[in-house]
């Protein structure tokens, strides 16, 4: 056992080392570093159980693996890329013929006139060119529905019946995505061979958000923000723009909504209730503090209308977008991410200007309703100084067709008009500021994380193809 | 001093006035621009009347402060009777400042050149429907949340000139009866059938009548509670049964209760027919079998209809600008058609609109000794009395219609949709054809005092003398026909005079076309679209160019109570103008610029929904 363990490890090594020498695209290396590095905790686990004979199989497994494996982390192996086109997103801009220099997790230098330390792993990049990892602000998460029915006590003319019900997913519950969040029920995959390094995960209804990074190992790194931001999906309706009202109306008292008015608004804030209650139970389960989900729901609804935090919102019609604006120029210090198709939001432009609304779009061109004139919604909103994010997935059900020239609809809009630096800052910079990981994310500078996508050339010209995927420093794509 | 200069002004004006209106028939296409820089000004009749001319000299200077729009060089139709030739319309906030000649545009205001065009006002449909709302305003969802501004069919509408209008709200299905259900008028709880048997050692959790929820209140226990003088109301517990739970069907929550029509409380039984309320309409009763004769026709068998008023709104074409849509919500109260028709429903009404009148009658004038919380008990208490001496009716039931009745009043306390009707706030706004029916409900309106709208009235040029005595008005579509009966081709049927008769007789009609959607799919010239050009036929019918504007401009406002805002161009109305190219009403013109509440909302050149090539 030992003997294969130590074999095993050793083959590891060299390879893990050779890839690094070498850069060669071995998709196995980095494939088993990441599932040995899931075995950790499982390994530590192991060493509590109280059996002499494996306690100490285990330690030495554990100490071998130590050895092995983490050597790259603990001296902290520094990796440089040089002769690359770096876009910094940074003041910076672009760099030609520059160098990053990665330690661990994080990037330490970037410059045309950094110095490579001599025990650093030299990859030339030579006419590639690398860019930030891409921040997507609306990755919808797809739940895995529950097969299990619930049923459901109905009592119904002196008599209860056992009425069997699907919950409703998306039937107006609020959705905690971190009480969902089962990496294998979703296929990361189209994400990160889009450069998708990062991204805030929602579902389809309303709830609060996660951040994750697209680590392929199951491991607690991936969701590394459970608790996100709150959003919501509106149409409309009474109901569904009560859901973003009345939390964000201020209530004097709550006293008065026991009298039996049926007003829309006590109506809702009773639902309200009930959801934050439900997200309660939820919560309950896991720490124990039956209360805590709630009154931190209602916490972070303060602080969004206090304009402390954002709030996402996914308007599906253009008379949306008209109720929105029309609650949100009486609260003009909320702010929201706005997520929205360009034929919906173009013609409410003019209004949203000055206004604290980040847009959240889709990078491609539209088409004007009922006309065939086509219309760049992006640059639009960037000639009147309304802020705007890219998300390549919103409204997308798959990202196949974009895999290997990802930023193509990119290229389409600076064709027709929209600069080079707004197009790319939306999809990195400008998410990170709506996610509020603007410190850590969104740019190629010191300090941040080594989110790195590496292109074959200039990411926006025809011809050039995603080639490697870097999260954290370590690779997890490579074409 | 200044009074004299005021009079002395006015004086000098209306000279002017004459004058130039003397100049202008004789000289049409040339007026005087010197006249402009005048100081007297010219102005309308309306504006001479009031003492305004001294206003407009101190409006001038703080003209710069708010956003000011004038609509420059057009011929404007009022709609007022009133055409000024190259004249100015002055907005101001999305409200008209200014309307003549001699209009001081101030400097910064942005000017639309409408020269050699025709400006008049926004045209008001009577008739909306599948455009401006997205999803059904049903149930708890509230029409201010359903409107779509960006809604494509605005811009056809607009295209023709349609700058607000009334639209009514879907039915829809089930969902919608539970939000109606508050809305309805508190009938008199005659329909209720009730089964008064005693109850003694019966076991309550076989058969749950008790529980039957009415309106919310759970009958059994409010019983309990209220009863003062009930002695026996826990052994004799009425069960009111709703007809649909003697057939086996149970309420669903929300529900409004099923009526029974037909079940008069007062008497407690079937009410026969020579029972029935005909007000006006009774004359004499058969001395054989007691029935009444009736004068002009027999007792239709009209099935029972529940009363669902059809709720309309009205609403403007305010293309992208959600804030200006909604103007008013339920400008009509508008019975279900044949809900006033038969005689059974009929008596109902009569009884609904007494008891309501009564009802605003105490809420106007509350007791002096009583507060709010106890007026259910008072009317309970009158009610009591009033019921006592009846036949047929055990003191628990009566007791139990009661508390249902307090506990429905005290839930919503005034809130009778019959209210506005009787306060002639609104109009009751009734579908009527034939001319048997337009007498009726003429008659009815007369009857019981409030305002009425025939909405079809193809034969209401028979009833002319009567709509016109009774001061209602008509919406009418003058395409509509119908073949006279044979041997009666006097006295039924449509006529292609209709409007001359209307207007000779100084009935006021609306006008609206065949369909009242947008349709693009149909047959063209039929839908809302048409418009103008059913307008149009109302001028081949006989009526004037004026009325014709009128029946698609002021008319319709004043039927909806909004005549104060819309409908005409006027001073301190609503800034919703047309620019266009030719006359109104004629099919070759074009909508240039639709302006609603003094914003653009549709071009044509660049909306793109009709030609935009230009006529020689």
């Amino acid at each position: 056992m030992t003997r294969l363990c130590q074999k095993k490890g050793q083959t590891l090594t060299g390879e893990a080392v050779n890839a690094w020498k070498t850069n060669s695209t071995h998709k196995n290396s980095t494939h088993k570093n990441s599932t040995q590095k899931g075995l950790i905790p499982f390994l530590t686990e192991c060493s509590s159980v109280r059996c002499p004979v494996s306690r100490s199989l285990a330690s030495m497994v554990m100490a071998l693996m130590a050895l092995t494996l983490l050597t790259p982390f603990a001296h902290a192996q520094t990796i440089a890329f040089t002769n690359a086109t770096v876009e910094t997103l940074t003041d910076q801009g672009r760099l030609e013929d520059a160098t990053i220099l990665i330690r661990g997790e994080k990037i330490i230098a970037v410059g045309t006139d950094v110095t490579v330390p001599a025990d650093a792993k030299v990859v030339s990049l030579k006419g590639q060119t690398v860019l930030p990892g891409i921040i997507d602000p609306y990755l919808v998460f797809q739940r895995a529905t529950q097969s299990s029915e619930v049923t459901e006590t109905v009592t119904f003319g002196g008599r209860s019946f056992q009425i069997p019900t699907t919950r409703g997913f998306n039937a107006g519950t609020f959705d905690t995505i971190s009480q969902h969040f089962y990496p294998q029920t979703f296929d990361f995959s189209s994400a990160i061979r889009s450069g998708i390094t990062t991204a805030n995960l929602v579902s389809d209804g309303r709830g609060l958000s996660g951040y994750a990074n697209m680590v392929t190992a199951p491991n607690a790194q991936m969701l590394f923000q459970p608790s996100g931001l709150l959003f919501a999906r509106v149409t409309n309706e009474t109901a569904a723009l009560d859901v973003i009202r009345t939390p964000l109306t201020p209530r004097p008292n709550r006293g008065g909504a026991g009298g039996g008015s049926r007003e829309g608004a006590s109506g809702q804030a009773a639902t309200d209730a009930r959801n934050s209650t439900n997200a309660a139970t939820n919560t309950s389960n896991s720490n124990g503090r039956p209360n805590a989900a709630a009154d931190s729901t209602q916490a972070r609804w303060d602080a969004v209308r206090e304009g402390k935090q954002t709030l996402i919102v996914n308007a599906n019609n253009a008379a949306t977008v008209a109720h929105l604006l029309m609650f949100l120029d009486k609260n003009p210090q909320v702010k929201v991410a706005l997520v929205v198709t360009g034929p919906n939001v173009y013609e409410s432009l003019d209004r949203i200007r000055g206004s604290n609304i980040t847009l959240i779009l889709k990078p491609e061109l539209a088409t004007e309703p009922f006309s065939s004139r086509v219309i760049n919604v992006p640059k639009m909103a960037a000639d009147r100084d309304v802020p705007f994010a890219f998300s390549l997935t919103v409204g997308t059900s798959q990202l196949q067709n974009n895999l290997d020239e990802p930023l193509y609809p990119l290229a389409a809009l600076m064709k027709s008009g929209l600069s080079r630096q707004q197009a790319l800052a939306a999809l990195t910079v400008k998410p990170a500021e709506i996610l509020g990981i603007e410190k850590q994310y969104g740019s190629i500078e010191s300090e941040k994380y080594a989110n790195l996508i590496i292109f074959t050339g200039d990411p926006l010209v025809n011809g050039s193809r995603l080639k490697q995927v870097i999260v954290k420093g370590s690779t997890i794509y490579e074409n | 001093m200044k009074t004299k200069k005021i009079v002395g002004l006015l004086f000098c004006s209306l000279c002017l006035m004459f004058a130039l209106n003397e100049a202008f028939a004789q000289r049409p296409d040339r007026p005087n621009r010197e006249q402009r820089n005048q100081p007297t000004t010219k102005q309308d009749d309306q504006q001479s009347e009031k003492p305004a001319a001294p206003e407009k000299e101190t409006e001038k200077p703080k003209a710069d402060e708010k956003k000011l729009t004038a609509v420059d060089g057009g011929e404007i139709h009022t709609a007022t009777g009133e055409v000024i030739r190259r004249g100015i319309v002055l907005i101001e906030d999305g409200k008209i400042k200014a309307v003549g000649q001699n209009v001081e545009v101030p400097d910064g205001a942005e000017i639309i050149d409408a020269t050699g065009k025709v400006v008049s006002p926004g045209f008001v449909a009577i008739n909306m429907s599948g455009l401006a709302v997205r999803g059904n305003v049903t149930g708890n969802n509230k029409l201010a949340d359903a409107l779509d501004p960006f809604d494509r069919n605005l811009k056809y509408a607009l295209g023709v000139g349609i700058t607000s209008g009334c639209i009514e709200l879907a039915r829809g299905g089930g969902g919608g009866r539970r939000g109606r259900s508050e809305e309805m008028p508190q009938f008199p709880k005659e329909m209720i059938f009730e089964l008064s048997t005693p109850r003694n050692g019966v076991d309550d959790s076989d058969v749950n009548f008790g529980d039957t929820v009415i309106d919310g209140a759970h009958i059994s226990s409010e019983t309990k509670g209220d009863s003062s003088e009930g002695d026996n109301s826990d052994t004799n517990n009425p069960r009111e049964v709703t007809l649909q739970e003697l057939l086996g069907h149970n309420l669903r929550e929300g529900e409004p209760e099923h009526r029974f029509m037909g079940i008069d409380p007062e008497i407690g039984e079937f009410v026969t027919e020579s029972q029935l309320d005909y007000g006006m309409e009774n004359t004499e009763l058969c001395p054989c079998c007691n029935l009444p004769i009736m004068p002009t026709e027999p007792i239709e068998d009209a099935p029972p209809t529940r009363e669902q008023p059809r709720r309309h709104a009205a609403i403007k074409l305010s293309y992208g600008n959600l804030e200006d849509m909604l103007v008013k919500e339920d400008v009509f109260y508008s019975p279900s058609p044949g809900a006033l028709s038969g005689a059974l429903n009929r008596h109902n009404w009569r009884r609904a609109i007494k008891s309501a009148r009564e009802e605003l009658k105490k809420s106007q004038n509350p007791d002096e000794n009583s507060n709010r919380s106890n007026q259910p008990q008072a009317q309970n208490q009158t009610r009591t009395r009033s019921g006592s001496g009846q036949v047929g009716e055990s003191p628990g039931a009566n007791q139990a219609r009661q508390t249902a009745a307090a506990a429905a009043s005290r839930a919503r306390p005034s809130n009778n949709p019959l209210f506005p009707l009787l306060k002639k706030e609104v109009s009751l706004r009734v579908t009527a054809n034939t001319a048997s029916e337009v007498r009726d409900m003429v008659a009815l309106a007369e009857e019981l005092d409030y305002d009425l709208v025939v909405e079809g009235g193809v034969e209401a040029w028979l009833a002319v003398s009567e709509l016109s005595r009774s001061g209602a008005q008509v919406v009418y579509t003058p395409r509509r026909r119908r073949n006279p009966q044979v041997g009666q081709e006097n006295e039924s049927g449509s006529s292609i005079e209709s409007t001359q008769i209307f207007e000779s007789q100084g009935v006021p009609f609306a006008i609206t076309p065949l369909s009242n959607s947008i349709s693009m799919g149909g047959l063209a010239g039929r839908d809302l679209t048409s418009l103008p050009l059913e307008a149009a036929f109302a001028v081949r019918g006989g009526a004037s160019d004026l009325a014709a504007l009128q029946s698609i401009t002021l008319v319709p406002a004043k039927m909806m109570g909004l005549d104060d805002r819309i409908g005409s161009i006027e001073v301190g109305k609503d800034a919703d103008l047309l620019i266009m190219n030719g006359d109104p009403l004629d099919y070759r013109s074009y909508v240039e610029t639709a302006i609603v509440s003094g914003k653009i909302c549709y071009q044509r050149e660049i909306d793109r929904v009709f030609p935009v090539y230009q006529r020689e």
